[in-house]
């Protein structure tokens, strides 16, 4: 059931606030500087700016979005304020694309930002019934997928391992991420126990951190005179929930979201050559290339171990250090893993740069569930 | 009088609506039902069948044993945890082809092997503002005990 736009829509401009912790910032800084490097980025100035996205999930006062783009200036524009747990704004992304490819703006602003506390991260409120039952925890509904996926298909816990240990790899050449340095196997595998066998660098640190992306319609490009070169075009999406059949664990909701992604876009696995997942434990950072068809179902671990999945591999993910490496401030990561797509087929990664990439894949999973999958191409 | 009587025992109450207990309140079975029209299994009392939405259903008690899928053992809690730490969580599926995800007791880490078979007990988990006892479903391993 794969949709058609009435026209075709380009990221023009990306912004970022670095990921990490910032106690002195606030979250109204922190998403104010992402989008003015993303306008600074687009050429454009924020009173071009005809609707605003923006997706979060901590509640730090009644629309949120009012109160970050305010001090931008007041120009009356429709802001939409949305939470969709950490597929936040990779829904507030989604819902822009459809507003700008109807025809109801020619440009449009959406972004994320989150200020995370620490701690564990629970889904269900204090007085929650599943907080006596001890199940309500991030990590250990990984760690049981990992279990699974372990005795099922023999998996070593050293693959998930080598997830995180690339992960920091890859951002050592990024200057965003939250941790810029080399973890290795060593270190990965001898820290604190989390959930068994997700030791604490196997689960993605939690975050401050923001993101920015400006989309245009193409045919508008000239008009706000948009650098051709460097437009990116959105080729495929999807967004799926939580069906009945995903009900006993399985991670079905994301081959079900990248099918209709494909499909949209008129490619397959085989033409990708970037890719994001929703490495929020290691071992999700394989299943995902397994939801999204880039491996067969049951080898994702083979080819993490084989080195398919580094920039010069076959399957070239989480290039600029995914969560594991990247932080993973909810609301922010889903257009943060778009800005590294963006960034991929510009040419413009750098160190971190996979050659002669032109179509890129990104997953962004969030409690719910909530799957979303975006396809950019050059 | 009847009223102070009620007062001074404490009730034994499920922490999830889910789960029936008996008279004394030491024994639970997870309640649902169970789609006329499609057959599948469904916990709790769902207005609408969550497979085919159909509002056609007979009331079911679910086994009260299954097999181990997935485990994990914890070593850093969520908050509100009141329990021993390290825990273990299991994934057990009932013969009606649900999965119930809960704590493990009385079985050492060593011992969890996916497919060993599991059955439900209650405990209590704590109390609620008035004294009432909250009770809380765990999985046991079916043998233990026949070791001791």
């Amino acid at each position: 059931m794969s949709a058609k736009p009435a026209r075709e829509v380009v990221v023009a401009g990306i912004g970022l606030h670095p990921f990490g912790r910032f106690p002195e910032r606030s979250i109204e800084s922190m998403a104010g500087r992402a989008v003015l490097e993303a306008l600074k980025d687009a050429g454009l100035t924020y009173p071009q700016i005809q609707a605003a996205y923006f997706g979060h999930v901590y509640f730090h006062g009644m629309s949120m979005g009012e109160g970050i783009l305010g001090s931008l200036g007041l120009t009356g524009i429709p802001i939409y304020n949305v939470e969709n747990a950490c597929s936040s704004s990779s829904t507030a992304f989604e819902m822009a694309y459809w507003a700008v490819a109807a025809g109801v703006y020619d440009i449009v602003l959406t972004f994320g930002a989150e200020k995370v506390p620490r701690g564990p991260v629970s889904v269900t409120p204090e007085a929650s019934p599943a907080r006596l039952l001890g199940t309500d925890h991030m990590m250990a509904s990984y760690a049981l997928r990992a279990r699974r996926y372990m005795e099922e298909f023999g998996a070593p816990v050293e693959a998930f391992a080598h997830v995180a240990e690339k992960a920091h790899r890859n951002a050592v050449h990024n200057p965003y991420a939250q941790f810029q340095k080399i973890f290795t196997m060593q270190e990965i595998l001898g820290s604190r126990m989390i959930a068994d066998p997700l030791t604490l660098y196997q689960c993605c640190p939690t975050s401050d951190g923001a993101s920015a992306a400006i989309i245009c319609a193409r045919n508008v490009a000239s008009k706000y005179k948009l650098n051709e070169k460097r437009l990116v075009g959105i080729a495929g999406m999807g967004i799926k929930t939580s069906a009945f059949e995903d009900r006993n664990g399985e991670h079905i909701i994301t081959l079900r979201t990248a099918k209709e992604a494909y499909e949209m876009a008129g490619l397959g696995p085989k033409d990708i050559d970037v890719v994001q997942v929703h490495d929020a434990a290691t071992n999700a950072g394989i299943f995902q290339l397994e939801g999204l068809e880039l491996v067969e179902r049951g080898k994702g671990w083979v080819a993490e171990l084989e080195g398919q999945t580094e920039i010069n591999g076959k399957i070239p993910t989480n290039t600029d250090g995914g969560l594991q490496a990247m932080g993973h401030p909810l609301g922010a990561t889903g257009i943060r893993m778009l800005h590294e797509l963006v960034t991929q087929l510009r040419g413009e990664a750098g160190a971190r740069q996979v050659a002669n990439a032109k179509i890129g894949i990104a997953e962004n999973s969030g409690a719910g569930e909530v799957c979303t999958v975006i396809i950019l191409k050059k | 009088m009847a009223e102070q009587e009620k007062a001074k025992s404490p009730k034994r109450i499920p922490v999830v609506r889910t789960l029936k207990l008996s008279e004394d309140g030491t024994r639970g079975v997870f309640i649902g039902k169970r789609c006329r029209n499609c057959h599948e299994y469904l916990m709790g009392n769902p207005v609408f069948c969550l497979n085919c939405s159909s509002q056609e259903f007979d009331s079911v008690e679910f086994s009260t044993e299954g097999i181990l899928r997935t485990y994990t053992v914890i070593y850093v809690p969520p908050p509100g945890w009141k329990g021993d730490v390290p825990y273990i969580l299991g994934s057990v599926e009932l013969p009606e082809g649900l999965e119930v995800t809960t704590e493990i007791i009385d079985c050492p880490k060593e011992a969890l092997k996916v497919g060993m078979k599991m059955k439900l007990v209650m405990k209590v988990g704590g109390q609620d503002a008035e004294g009432n006892e909250l009770i809380v479903h765990k999985w046991q391993p079916v043998n233990q005990g026949v070791k001791k």
